[in-house]
């Protein structure tokens, strides 16, 4: 399978308050692959939402290279940025604009025109019924509709790579349903997820390879098996407890 | 119940204390920002006052003699003949009043003689000296009367003296322009912020509370684009919102619902107008700007807001300046940002346009406007503005932080050198001059390097290094050469567009001549050739180059040099000087041969260009051109031979 995200010893460093280095991510390196997805786990803090961040161009690493779809995060951003689709539950909706209107405006900035703008804004609204809701602004959609109108945004372009950063966080359970619905197609059409999360009965469901990431660096990462033989427990809790260590 | 809503209100302070971009806007602007700038604005408006007071005016008298000896004691007044069109001469400015009395101030009937004032109302020393007049007629008739009515024993009445008119020369166009200039420019400025804010606290703060700014720069654009778009659309709304303003106030004016509604406001001056729209542009670029990159800076809408209300109080400023006349349009004034469109458009309005200084105006606007929007796409292009992060600390020991705080103590330098300085030589010129350069200069360079060093051995920084010879020869030829076209190259040159008082090189004469050739070679040439030079070309280069490019450090220390000696006629020149003599540290190393330069070329200055001892011919011009070049070439070479060019570590 072809290599779609190639991490090599990602750091990311930060300033505090009183100007002391806070190292958010250190020396992190993992490999995704086309028709795989991802999982990207830990707590809160552990680093993952950095990581991904940079993954998407949206922060410069302080260290390290990426390689997305083989173009290099630091000296092409803009080519990164063409070949991904990005969703969080940071990354929102312009409130004014109608669910077509979103669509159609991200469409154009991925330099879809004419034709081939009409054919994706349908083919995505169609994708993922929302056709009804076409002319309704967002602020109006439910939370699950929205949701819809937000992974329609991020594919719109037909990325090859999906970065998805805790995307089922604050939804309600059809809205979460719809999300991981989308992810498992998303592997079924060969594309590659990278997909952060820390609700385990996803990480079962989903994903192919993980990477536990703890403190701004992989811990562990395998198959779910290989973790579990590594460690000798049963349960992916127990499997994550196992290699972070207990932390309060 | 009071226990209740006491444990609300110390739950609501505990968190008002600790929210600390509200404490400092709230309390800490007020308590310093404010009184700063009002004490700065009355300053200004008061100078201006006084220089006004201290105007003589020209007025002519006809009729009576005792309306004349009745202003006999008036103090600066010069009385004139009166001219065959006084109104036009008024008009003018040839003559700022002219008091028209009957021959005999003798009763008819009922009515006392009338006396007229003619003045300009839009002239504002012509208004000056018709208020004058009026109070120095009134009391003399008061006093006449006061007189008559004691010699009369005291009893019945005798009516009015005289019957004081004041009748302005001002036509229709220009009653009107003085009229909207007193009104126009205030509620110009502080709608086009108005209308700024609205736009740029949504478009900025507003999309990071929304988590649609991290959306937004996801797609595959460079960051720069969309900070450009974002600052063409406020500037646009910016535009309208002052351009709808000025049609909704220019319809109230002629509906009578604004200003005086005797004037008739229909006769403003088209090409005022014209002005005022015209400069409308540059300005909401400037207020655009400065909107959108305080929205930038903050986290949600309510910070953006919280940021913007102080700056629009300061907003007020500028228009206040241009309701009165007591500020003019001048080549310093139409440097200041804001404040000199505000001035513009009153004088635009008044009909009293300058054509060199609003063509100054417009280039500093269009300067401060290209300034504040690279400012703003720098804030708009950051990680911690597009995540809304804290920002980094403001003088964090990164590069960017040192690269803040060098600036910050450039700006500190030459601001308390400014004030301090000023305040020395008030007091005694040359001991003050002498404390200046030897004692607050290299103080304040001292505390610059403290605040914004960041390490490195001192002698690097200060570039104290031995020099070759031949860049000690070639300083000096280069020095020599420079005076000529410099003197009457560059400043002839900005005559052109910055007329310089004719009084101007007078200025540096005075107490300072008097002081002996050994005194002040010692005060102009050497302790400027050391202090000035350890300071510009030592301390604030080394940083600058510590935490930049080798030419932004050049310009910057450059600016920081020719802004000290705090006079907009000799800005270029000197900030040239500085360019030269920032290029001579980088080339040799050494801070040595720029010491030399400066004390060898303020000497020539003093010696034999200010003496008129060097008059620009064409064999004086060939020859600073060949000293100039021979200077160049031998620092140029002195450089390649010590291996030089070789950027300073963190290059």
């Amino acid at each position: 399978m072809t290599e779609r995200i190639r991490v090599q010893d990602l750091a990311k460093t930060f300033l505090g308050a009183k100007g002391e280095e806070i190292r958010a991510v250190d020396g992190v390196s993992f490999v995704c692959r086309e028709g795989e997805v991802f999982g990207l786990l830990g707590l809160n803090g552990a680093g993952k939402t950095t990581t991904l961040r940079m993954l998407s161009t949206v922060l410069t690493p302080t260290a390290g290279t990426a390689l997305v779809n083989g173009h290099d995060i630091a000296s092409d951003p803009q080519a990164v940025r063409e070949s991904i689709g990005f969703l969080s539950g940071t990354t929102g909706l312009y409130p004014r604009l109608t669910a077509e209107e979103t669509l159609r405006f991200f469409g154009e900035f991925h330099g879809l025109e004419g034709d081939r703008l009409d054919s994706a804004v349908e083919r995505v609204l169609e994708t993922f019924g929302i056709t009804k809701y076409r002319t309704q602004r967002c602020e109006k959609l439910s939370t699950g509709m929205k949701q819809k109108v937000n992974i329609g945004r991020a594919v719109v372009h037909d990325p090859p790579v999906l970065i998805l950063d805790e995307p089922t966080s604050g939804l309600d359970v059809l809205a979460a349903a719809t999300t991981l619905e989308f992810v498992e197609s998303c592997r079924a059409e060969g594309k590659c997820v990278l997909f952060s999360t820390h609700i385990m009965s996803e990480v079962e469901r989903l994903c192919d390879r993980v990477a536990i990431i703890h403190e701004g660096s992989v811990r562990a990462s395998g198959t779910m098996a290989e973790l579990r033989e590594r460690t000798g427990q049963r349960y992916p809790e127990e499997v994550f407890r196992a290699v972070v260590g207990n932390v309060e | 119940m009071s226990a209740r809503i006491g444990a609300f209100v110390r739950k609501e302070i505990r968190e008002i204390v600790r929210d600390r971009r509200a404490i400092i806007l709230s309390f800490v602007m007020p308590i310093l920002v404010y009184p700063v700038m009002f004490s700065l604005m009355s300053s200004t408006e008061r100078k201006s006052e006084e220089k006004v007071q201290q105007e003589i005016h020209r007025v002519a008298v006809s009729g009576a003699p005792e309306v004349r000896d009745a202003l006999a004691d008036l103090e600066r007044v010069e009385f004139v003949s009166l001219p065959a069109d006084p109104k036009k001469a008024i008009a003018d400015g040839d003559l700022e009043a002219w008091v028209e009395a009957p021959d005999t101030l003798v009763r008819e009937g009922d009515g006392a003689p009338v006396v007229r004032i003619w003045h300009h109302v839009s002239h504002d020393k012509s208004r000056n000296a018709e208020e004058r007049l009026q109070d120095a007629l009134a009391r003399a008739a008061e006093r006449v009367k006061d007189a008559r009515y004691q010699a009369a024993g005291g009893h019945g009445s005798l009516g009015d003296l005289v019957t004081l008119v004041t009748v302005d020369v001002a036509t229709k166009e220009e009653t009107a322009g003085a009229e909207a200039g007193r009104l126009v420019p205030y509620l110009l400025v502080m709608t086009l912020f108005i209308g700024a804010a609205a736009v740029s606290t949504d478009i900025v703060a507003g999309e990071k509370e929304r988590g649609t700014l991290e959306t937004l720069y996801l797609v595959p654009v460079p960051r720069e684009v969309i900070a450009r778009a974002k600052f063409f659309v406020v500037w646009g709304a910016t535009i309208l919102t002052g351009t709808l303003n000025l049609a909704s106030m220019a319809w109230c004016y002629r509906s009578g619902l604004m200003g005086d509604a005797s004037v008739d406001v229909s006769a403003l001056s088209p090409a005022g107008l014209g002005l005022a729209v015209l400069l409308i542009v540059p300005l909401a670029a400037v207020v655009a700007g400065i909107m959108l990159g305080l929205s930038a800076l903050a986290r949600n809408v309510k910070e953006a807001q919280l940021q913007i209300m102080p700056v629009m109080l300061l907003a007020i400023i500028p228009g206040m300046l241009a309701s009165g006349q007591a500020v003019k349009l001048s080549a310093m004034t139409a440097l200041w940002p804001i404040a000199n469109v505000a001035l513009a458009v009153r004088d635009g309005l008044l009909g009293q346009m300058s054509l060199p200084l609003l063509g100054l105006v417009f280039v500093a606007s269009v300067g401060w406007g290209f300034l504040v929007t690279r400012w703003t796409a720098g804030i708009l292009s950051r990680e911690d503005t597009i995540l809304g992060f804290s920002p980094e600390p403001l003088f964090a020991h990164t590069v960017g932080g040192r690269r803040r705080a060098a600036m910050f103590a450039l700006s500190a330098t030459v601001l308390a050198f400014f004030y301090v300085g000023g305040l020395l030589q008030t007091w005694k010129l040359l001991l003050g001059l002498g404390l200046s350069l030897w004692v607050v200069l290299p103080l304040l360079g001292a505390g610059s390097l403290r605040f914004a060093g960041s390490g490195g051995r001192l002698a690097d920084v200060l570039s104290l290094r031995a020099p070759r010879p031949l860049a000690l020869l070639g300083a000096v030829l280069l020095a020599l050469g420079v005076g000529v076209p410099l003197f009457y190259g560059v400043m002839k040159l900005q005559g052109l567009f910055l007329p310089m008082p004719e009084n101007f090189m007078g200025e540096f004469g005075g107490e300072l001549g008097e002081a002996g050739k050994p005194l002040m070679l010692f005060l102009i040439a050497i302790s400027p050739g050391i202090c000035e030079e350890l300071v510009f070309r030592g301390v604030f280069l080394g940083l600058l180059r510590r935490v930049g490019t080798v030419r932004s450090a050049i310009l910057i220390s450059s600016a920081g040099f020719a802004l000290i000696h705090l006079s907009v006629f000799r800005f270029a020149p000197t900030f040239l000087l500085g360019l030269v003599m920032a290029g001579i540290v980088v080339r040799t190393r050494s801070i040595f041969p720029s010491m030399l330069f400066h004390a060898v070329y303020n000497a020539s200055v003093m010696l034999v260009i200010g003496e008129g001892l060097l008059e620009p011919t064409p064999l004086t011009w060939g020859a600073s051109v060949a000293l100039f070049l021979a200077g160049a070439l031998l620092v140029r070479s002195a450089a390649a031979r010590s291996g030089e060019s070789t950027p300073p570590p963190g290059n």
